[in-house]
């Protein structure tokens, strides 16, 4: 064991910056541990404690930055150094060439005449005050930011409404407008499908697989989740599904969302009666009959309802590569299971994948538990502690407040990953990978580390952990979709296609003819 | 060189701009901040994404990245406006003056309890200092370590003062100051929101108001100048202003949610800064109510 240290005279980092680059120091190959902090008498003494003191660490002073590693591999010292001294060099983020900062939508939408969208960020305080802004000032509204009372959505959608405005949010992650995307989007080609969509990574999902199937999307508009609540009765969706009957490049609508209040599924499929042009109607635990009724045509799952849409903009179903279920697959994995081994663990970032895999297991598995469950007897009594078949929706309030979004910094899984990991009932953990705009740079080599521990740790306790990872993205984004997916392959990933297959896949796995 | 105008200035801040001319040094620069030494004494350059808050001055930029600025770089400030040597100036006049004003203990507690009470269990499950946290979490020898000290020394501090042993109960605050792995470290974050509690009382309690005076004596010594000077500020009730709207928050929320809201705000203060001193604030506040408490034992006895 070898323990060496370095210390940066008068060297100060933000404390976000400082703990980024002591995670990302420990991720370093050959780095057993590392350590970088404030060189005071404390932090002096607790590296004492654990074994870790020096001479060097001894003559740190209070304002300087100390860097202590250990490391069972002498040789590779100077190269950890080096690669932390290249994670300081790299920490500051230079602004974009060519961007202009205006310090109020006033002063912007002043100076960019020809804006018609405001996208909106801010705490949620300030959130309700400069989204009323961009609307009296005559924009369309993206608003990102949460904590906005239901109260306050209800008055900014209905002042949108009247001006003829789209008040995209508030809680809105996902739009595609005239094929740019905004905020947590994917790059997919233009086409001639619009979505109207209640849930962000629901919309993502549907229009990955639409360009997979070789078509496009011509809008994306985000309503916010809680839009078609009772409280809100889907004023965004009703006028989102408005303008796509207007948008003459649109031929084909979807319209998504998690479970919707049931007056306001009544209010939205007696628009889609009235609508000119076809609509796909996906609303998860959604009424079949009532939507074909209304001429809608339903879909119970995410690749359905984007195989459904690219039929009715002209495909030939039989043509299309839909990825069936892998039935040679199930068998397999069941192979290597052992009885003691029951149960379904799903780590999500995005909360509609979490919720469609979820819905896949209560179809046949009784038991099914999460964070998200609408039913209060299968909520989780506590988020940390998984029950039977559990999904978790890392992307819900209780696990991001004071923290990133899981889509932003996929590594708030990583404990929860490898606890699973260790439970020996544990036969499956399904994990999503959200690629895109706004997405974390490298979703899956964030998590390859902890993948390749739980894989050795299974082995050496003798039974098989089956992980299942689904990549969400086009080989056009930034992080590209095939490089990750082969990524997870060579860690021993088992690749899911979709989202659809994920839940389906999960739930297949583990039964063994003792299915509801 | 970018001129900027000063968006609000703090009234300690306010002080230093009386004289004509006087010369300044860059001390450390950050992506929002800009710490500054004006006669030894610390003062903060803050872009207009920060909150206002003791000895700074906010200022109309987004952040400071396209001004170049490097630590020693020299500069003066003078009644009209501050400068860094050929990267920035600022435009003092008709600035706002901004102090901040704690609110004070309530003369009824027990909606406050209630909300303290909400808080404390927040951060014990959602909040982002894993010290903290009930859940156990994968982590090196030194996190654990870390972890332990911290929680140690902070549960030995808060029963110290059943004792009011001031000699005792700085002795015991000494050990935390410098103690984490942040700018500010976590045992620092921590006694700034104690003194910050602390500075609400009602009582004149002297054993309290000493041992705040020793705190700040003693981290002059043990932590950085950047921590340093929160704790002082901290000692004489100034903080910045989420902070002290959480404070308010506290004591006059009558709803989980505006609870919720407010520490999820100050939650996403530095890496786990905010929660650390939220932490510090919810138990200073409880021994003020457990001294309440006892006094009105005493006197209906």
């Amino acid at each position: 064991m070898t323990i060496q240290a370095k210390i940066k005279k008068n060297t100060y980092f933000d404390s976000v910056s400082l703990m980024s680059l002591s995670t990302r120091a420990n991720l370093i190959e050959d780095v057993k541990q590392a350590m970088i902090g404030m060189g005071t008498d404390m932090n002096k003494e607790v590296i004492r404690n654990v074994g870790m003191g020096s001479n060097e660490i001894d003559q740190a002073g209070t304002g300087d930055l100390m860097i202590t590693i250990e490391t069972d591999n002498p040789d590779a010292v100077d190269t950890i150094f080096e690669e932390i001294d290249l994670l300081f060099t790299t920490k500051v983020k230079k602004p974009q060439k060519g961007a202009t900062v205006y310090k109020s939508i006033n002063q912007a939408s002043e100076e960019i005449e020809e804006a018609n969208v405001a996208i909106i960020s801010v705490n949620g305080s300030f959130a309700v005050r400069e989204a009323q802004e961009a609307l009296d000032k005559d924009l369309h509204v993206m608003l990102f930011s949460d904590n906005v009372s239901i109260e306050e959505e209800l008055a900014l959608k209905k002042s949108a409404h009247e001006k003829g405005l789209l008040m995209m949010g508030p809680d809105c992650g996902t739009a595609i407008i005239n094929n740019i995307g905004l905020c947590f989007a994917n790059k997919v080609r233009k086409g001639t499908i619009g979505i109207v969509a209640a849930s962000g990574t629901g919309a993502q999902e549907l229009s990955v697989r639409i360009h997979e199937f070789g078509y496009g999307i011509s809008q994306l508009i985000g309503t916010g989740g809680r839009d078609l609540s009772e409280a809100i009765g889907g004023i965004m969706m009703l006028d989102g599904l408005a303008a796509l009957e207007e948008d003459d490049e649109t031929k084909v609508i979807i319209l998504i969302s998690k479970p919707p209040a049931k007056s306001v599924e009544i209010k939205v499929l007696e628009a889609v009666k009235n609508s000119k042009k076809p609509v796909v109607v996906y609303f998860l635990g959604g009424d079949e009959e009532a939507v074909t009724k209304a001429g809608g045509h339903y879909a119970k799952r995410s690749k359905e309802a984007a195989i459904k849409a690219v039929v009715l903009a002209g495909a030939k179903e039989e043509e299309l590569d839909t990825h069936p279920l892998n039935i040679p697959l199930v068998e397999e994995v069941r192979a290597k299971l052992s009885s003691e081994q029951k149960y379904i663990r799903g780590l999500f970032c995005g909360g509609t994948l979490c919720d469609e895999a979820m819905y896949a297991a209560m179809e046949k598995l009784d038991n099914v538990y999460s964070n998200i469950q609408t039913n209060p007897e299968f909520k989780l009594v506590d988020n940390n502690k998984s029950q039977e078949h559990t999904f978790i929706d890392f992307g819900s309030d209780e696990f991001t407040s004071g923290k990133p979004h899981p889509m932003i910094d996929p590594s708030t899984r990583i404990d929860r990953f490898l606890k699973e990991a260790a439970d020996p009932e544990v036969a499956v953990i399904a994990m999503d990978f959200v690629l895109g705009y706004g997405s974390h740079e490298d979703p899956v080599g964030v998590m390859l580390p902890a993948i390749k521990e739980a894989k050795e740790q299974a082995e050496k306790a003798g039974r098989h952990l089956e992980i299942l990872g689904y990549v969400l993205g086009t080989e056009l984004d930034v992080q590209n979709s095939q490089e990750q997916t082969q990524k997870l392959m060579d860690a021993g990933v088992t690749i899911s296609s979709s989202s659809q297959n994920t839940g389906l896949l999960a739930r297949e796995f583990v039964l063994k003819g003792d299915s509801k | 060189m970018k001129q900027v105008k000063a968006l609000s200035i703090d009234k300690e801040f306010k002080k230093r701009t009386l004289d004509t001319k006087t010369p300044l040094v860059v001390h450390s620069v950050f992506e929002r901040t800009i710490n500054i030494l004006i006669e030894n004494e610390l003062f903060t350059l803050a872009s207009n994404q920060i909150d206002n808050a003791p000895a700074t001055l906010v200022i109309d930029l987004v952040n400071f990245n396209e001004c170049a600025i490097d630590a020693n770089t020299q500069g003066f400030i003078s009644p009209e406006k501050v400068e860094i040597n050929g990267s920035l100036s600022i435009d003092l006049k008709t600035t706002p003056t901004w102090e901040c004003q704690l609110i004070e203990f309530p003369n009824h507690t027990k909606k406050m309890s209630e909300n303290i009470s909400l808080a404390m269990q927040e951060i014990n499950s959602r909040g982002n200092a894993k010290w903290l946290r009930k859940e156990e979490s994968k982590a090196t020898s030194f996190d654990k370590e870390m972890s332990r000290m911290l929680k140690e020394r902070t549960t030995t501090l808060l029963e110290g003062f059943s004792t009011n042993d001031t000699h005792q109960n700085v002795q015991n605050a000494k050990k935390l100051i410098g103690l984490g792995q942040g700018l500010t470290p976590s045992g620092d974050d921590f006694l700034v929101g104690l003194l910050l509690a602390f500075s609400i009382s009602r009582k004149d309690n002297f054993s309290e108001k000493e041992w705040g005076k020793q705190v700040v004596k003693e981290s002059k010594k043990n932590t950085n100048i950047i921590s340093y000077s929160a704790i002082k500020y901290a000692a004489i009730g100034k903080t910045r202003e989420t902070i002290a709207v959480f404070i308010e928050t506290l004591v006059q929320a009558q709803t989980d949610n505006q609870v919720k809201q407010a520490l999820s705000t100050v939650m996403k203060i530095g890496s786990s800064s905010g929660t650390e001193m939220a932490w510090g604030i919810l138990n200073g506040l409880t021994l003020l109510l457990k001294q309440e408490e006892q006094n009105d034992n005493t006197s209906k006895n």
